[in-house]
């Protein structure tokens, strides 16, 4: 037997555009515990195990050296994208977060889904296939009804070990001697490896089972390490606590693009003080809905905050505010009353984003500033009977001709008197008198200084009031700031008959990260993380602005550059291609026999091929006709007499006029036969 | 000169004297004989201990001529095989001893264990069949055939043989295991004493030049040379291949297929010819992309399919 026959005999027992049946098997289970995960809810699963099926019908294959494979490749992972759940609604944590491991797995089954509609599945081929299938299914184990577990899993580790023949060296090589007579050694091996499979698969299933529970503590544990939720953003009221309200954490809280001018971004504006805490809540104020419209004053700066995550849904303003755009789909609330807090609820998620354009200086008063009414300026001058009189003592030395410079006064005694610490321990009694009348004069956080103004204000005859918010000030390299979570602050807003709210921070060092002893650096790692999140993000926000005509033309383009690319690297390999006729007879007359030849050969069985000899094609004629059809291998016999003299002729001496017409007799006494 | 009774005789005469020594390998052992004939060199790649260097020592110890063997080692150097100049003391000048490549025939016995350097003193050698040292050329005997011997290169302390020197074998060929009663035959043919060390040459170092040149006489259609260049060429237009077949392929496929058609009793070449030589003619010449390489293709897949696209003449 030729190797080239080898090659025929090996190709013929099992179709070689296709993968093994154990293959589907595993990939079928695979598909189907997917399914069962995600509870029936995406239709791309049915529809892909349809299309893997479908691969074992149909003998069409993509090339694996085109740019077709790349192109669908694109448009499974777009449709998955578009398709995948809301993120909001997988809240409820399982082996790491429920959106995230079914769409690893669709991302699997996707490609295990083109890789069986690819052609060549050799041996290392259906090994990714199989490790996809292990990837869909791992995805899959933590299916919410155990039972479909126990059935799948034994099924699936059965499939799998089905599929690892293709790997065993009799598969790979030629049969080159007669097969041995299958005996009882062989059937006990391949029950024990039937018994081995279910075994790890029950095993497999139990261990899920158990560890069920265990795992999903990790997974959760592990992702609220890298989002912590509860901690992001302001509270709902400000208590004057041992440690600053906020995590000072690295988390970024909102992103400012348009603008590098430090800035006060007011979130919570509180008027009533109560026992060291600063009130009402947000849940106990009224909200109004905000008139729709954005028209921003001429020659105003305009910029943009990106609100990434936030507790309250407040957003963060300056007090110069001129005019405000929020996103359109987003529900935007804002306070009745001089506080002005504002919130944006928007459709998904905590993203936010909204457009600024600030009054045309620091003291401009836009909607943010409004005018108090008589009860509202009794409450902004209110101090509290718990609050010490002697701190009404402390203010009035402090108290000049004009508010301003008491204003500046007061803040310039506290920053000369009190230093800067994350820590407060104030003990016992009211946290403001106690901060400002004991003698130690202890250091405090900004809260401290925050609520020591607004009393000091007040009991000189100011109206004040305490805000909560963020203080913008740490630059990007694209022009912009970034706000995070340890910029949280604590300020005062004082009313200056004449010139309207003004803002006063009597913080030693304004907050700032250098002034804290407790600020770090932001990492590379930190910066290469937000970046490539920006990135994400601004792509996956383009892609939903995009409508179906605008996706069309885009992989219209994609296609069109690709296959442009493609076309110039099979330019630089192009060998010139040779003429297209091959072959010229040396003669009509053997021509003529050749093509009489070809048709007799084709009336007595089939026409052979372009690319197999004569006499190779005899010869597997041959082979398939049984001993009993004595007429038949005379036939075969006398037409490789034939060929043999044909060769002789037309390779030896193709001008032998003799020859040829001895050929022609033979042939005509063939057909007539 | 042509073809004539006496060719097929010498050539039975090699062939059996060849499987004395080499139980049930027929088709290798007129492999090889179809490329001394065709002044082919031989690259025999197997697994240790499945008769190369025996059939090699077979084949040099069959035909009458000076026979040298080199084994080759990671410190081999390449004067150690084309020879060096000696200052001779007597006159004050210096005297060129002739390495073991000057010989008619000559085995290179495990050639990938010494390093690409030395492998490459063999270039000169083998395409041109003549040494150049201190600016003088000098030519090799005639005929001058080499038949080397490698390991696979997965083997331990083995290096692939260049691109360029394995252009210069004409065949690389396989022996493989014996089968159960071929086996049977070798232990008792060596119960006492190896057959080798009994066999006598059959032809002189003169028929095997005169066979080489009968052979060159075998008739080859324009239909079959045309053939073998569509052949070639899909070679070098096949993505999955870093190299194609250089013309010295075409050439050899040419000349070796010449061989097979006397060895066969024609003066003329058929396709046959042809497709039964090309795996073992073109395989090891073609170098396929990494991608290929790590996906599960061979070589001798490539040209087998090369053979399953391109029409065959009639």
């Amino acid at each position: 037997m030729t190797r080239a026959q080898q090659a025929t005999v090996l190709a013929t027992t099992r179709p070689a555009w296709r993968p093994t049946l154990w293959l589907l098997l595993a990939s079928m289970t695979a598909m189907a515990g997917l399914y069962t995960y995600t509870q029936q809810r995406h239709m791309a699963i049915p529809l892909m195990t349809i299309a893997i099926g479908l691969s074992y019908l149909i003998p069409y294959r993509l090339s694996r050296t085109g740019p077709a494979r790349w192109i669908i490749r694109g448009c499974l992972l777009a449709m998955l994208l578009l398709l995948a759940p809301d993120r909001t609604q997988m809240r409820s944590f399982w082996y790491v977060d429920e959106g995230v491991t079914s769409l690893l797995g669709m991302l699997a089954a996707a490609e295990l889904m083109l890789q069986h509609w690819l052609g060549r599945p050799d041996a290392p081929r259906q090994g990714i296939m199989l490790v996809l299938c292990a990837a869909i299914f791992a995805a899959s184990t933590n299916a919410r009804e155990p039972r479909l577990t126990y059935i799948l899993a034994p099924l699936f580790a059965l499939a799998a070990i089905g599929s690892l023949r293709v790997f065993s060296p009799q598969q790979q090589q030629a049969p080159t001697t007669a097969p041995l007579r299958r005996g009882m050694k062989s059937r006990l091996f391949k029950g024990a490896a039937v018994a081995f499979a279910l075994l790890v698969g029950f095993s497999t299933a139990a261990s899920i089972e158990s560890m069920r529970n265990r795992l999903n503590r990790i997974g959760a544990e592990w992702l609220m390490s890298f989002a912590p939720r509860t901690s992001v953003g302001m509270s709902s009221s400000s208590q004057l606590s041992t440690r600053f309200n906020v995590t000072p954490s690295l988390t970024r809280a909102l992103r400012i693009r348009g603008t590098r001018t430090t800035m006060h971004l007011r979130g919570m504006v509180f008027d009533t003080y109560e026992s060291g805490t600063w009130r009402p809540k947000l849940e106990q104020r009224i909200m109004e809905s905000l008139p729709v419209g954005f028209i921003p004053p001429p020659q105003a700066k305009l910029f943009q905050i990106d609100r990434l995550e936030d507790n309250l849904s407040l957003l963060y303003l300056p007090l110069n505010l001129a005019s405000l755009q929020a996103d359109q789909n987003a529900r935007v609330d804002v306070e009745r009353g001089h506080r002005g807090v504002i919130t944006c609820t928007p459709e998904a998620g905590d993203e936010c984003v909204y457009q600024v354009a600030p009054g045309e200086s620091l003291n401009s008063q836009g909607p943010l500033c409004r005018p108090l009414t008589p009860d509202e300026r009794a409450a902004c001058l209110l101090v509290p009977p718990q609050v010490d009189p002697k701190v009404r003592d402390l203010a009035l030395p402090l108290k000049k001709p004009k508010p301003l410079q008491t204003m500046v006064s007061i803040a310039a005694y506290l920053q000369a008197n009190h230093s800067y610490s994350l820590k407060a321990d104030m003990g016992e009694g009211d946290p403001i008198s106690v901060f400002l009348l004991n003698p130690k004069r202890p250091a405090a956080h900004c809260q401290f200084f925050a609520s020591s103004v607004v009393m000091l204000l007040r009991s000189c005859g100011i109206p004040a009031r305490y805000i909560t918010g963020y203080y913008a000030h740490e630059p990007t390299s694209d022009g912009g700031l970034v706000v995070r979570q340890r910029d949280g602050h604590a300020w005062a807003e004082a009313w200056i008959d004449g010139i309207g709210w003004m803002t006063v921070d009597a913080t030693p060092g304004g907050g700032q990260p250098g002034s804290r002893e407790e600020d770090e650096s932001v990492s590379n790692w930190q910066k290469w993380r937000e970046w490539f999140s920006d990135s994400f993000s601004t792509i996956s926000n383009f892609l939903r602005r995009l409508n179906w005509r605008q996706v069309a033309l885009a992989g219209g383009l994609v296609a069109l550059v690709a296959l442009t690319v493609q076309s110039i690297l099979a330019a630089r390999k192009r060998v010139r291609p040779l003429p297209p006729t091959p072959y010229a007879f040396p003669g009509d007359d053997l021509e003529s026999l050749a093509m009489d030849f070809n048709r007799w050969l084709g009336r007595m069985g089939e026409t052979p091929l372009d690319s197999a000899t004569w006499m190779e094609h005899l010869t597997s004629q041959a082979e398939q006709t049984s001993a009993r059809r004595q007429h038949k291998r005379t036939q075969v016999d006398t037409a490789r007499d034939f060929v043999t003299a044909y060769n002789c002729t037309r390779f030896g001496d193709p001008t032998d006029p003799a020859a040829i017409a001895q050929l022609r007799q033979l042939l005509d006494k063939m057909k007539e036969t | 000169m042509s073809l004539d009774g006496e060719f097929s005789r010498k050539a039975k005469l090699i062939e059996d004297n060849l499987g004395k020594v080499i139980q049930g390998k027929s088709e290798p052992i007129r492999l090889v004989l179809t490329s001394l004939l065709a002044s082919a060199h031989v690259l025999l790649e197997d697994v240790p201990g499945t008769g190369k260097t025996t059939l090699a020592k077979a084949l040099a110890q069959s035909i009458d001529g000076r026979f040298r063997r080199v084994q080759f080692t990671p410190d081999l150097l390449p004067a150690d095989i084309t020879g060096s100049s000696f200052y001779n003391p007597t006159d004050g000048s210096f005297e060129f001893r002739p390495g073991p490549v000057f010989a008619n025939i000559l085995l290179a016995d495990e050639i990938n264990r010494t390093s690409p350097r030395t492998q490459s003193a063999l270039l000169e050698v083998m395409s041109e069949n003549q040494v150049t040292s201190d600016g003088q050329k000098r030519e090799l005997p005639k005929p001058f055939f080499v038949i080397a011997t490698q390991n696979p290169i997965e083997f331990h302390g083995t290096y692939p043989l260049p691109e360029a020197q394995l252009d210069r074998f004409g065949v690389r060929l396989t022996l493989g295991y014996p089968d159960h009663d071929s086996e049977m035959r070798v232990l008792f043919d060596q119960h006492t004493h190896h057959p080798l060390e009994s066999l006598k040459p059959v032809i002189t170092r003169d028929e095997l030049l005169e066979m080489q040149q009968q052979v060159k006489s075998v008739r080859v259609d324009e239909a079959i040379a045309d053939y073998i260049v569509r052949l070639i060429h899909t070679t070098r237009a096949d993505v999955r291949l870093k190299l194609g077949i250089s013309p010295r392929g075409s050439l050899a496929l040419y000349r070796t297929a010449q061989a097979r058609a006397a060895l066969n009793a024609r003066n003329y070449v058929v396709p046959e010819d042809i497709r039964e030589l090309a795996v073992c003619v073109l395989a090891h010449r073609v170098v396929l992309d990494t991608k290929s390489r790590y996906g599960g293709i061979r070589n001798e897949q490539v040209i087998q399919e090369s053979l399953a696209s391109v029409p065959v003449p009639r």
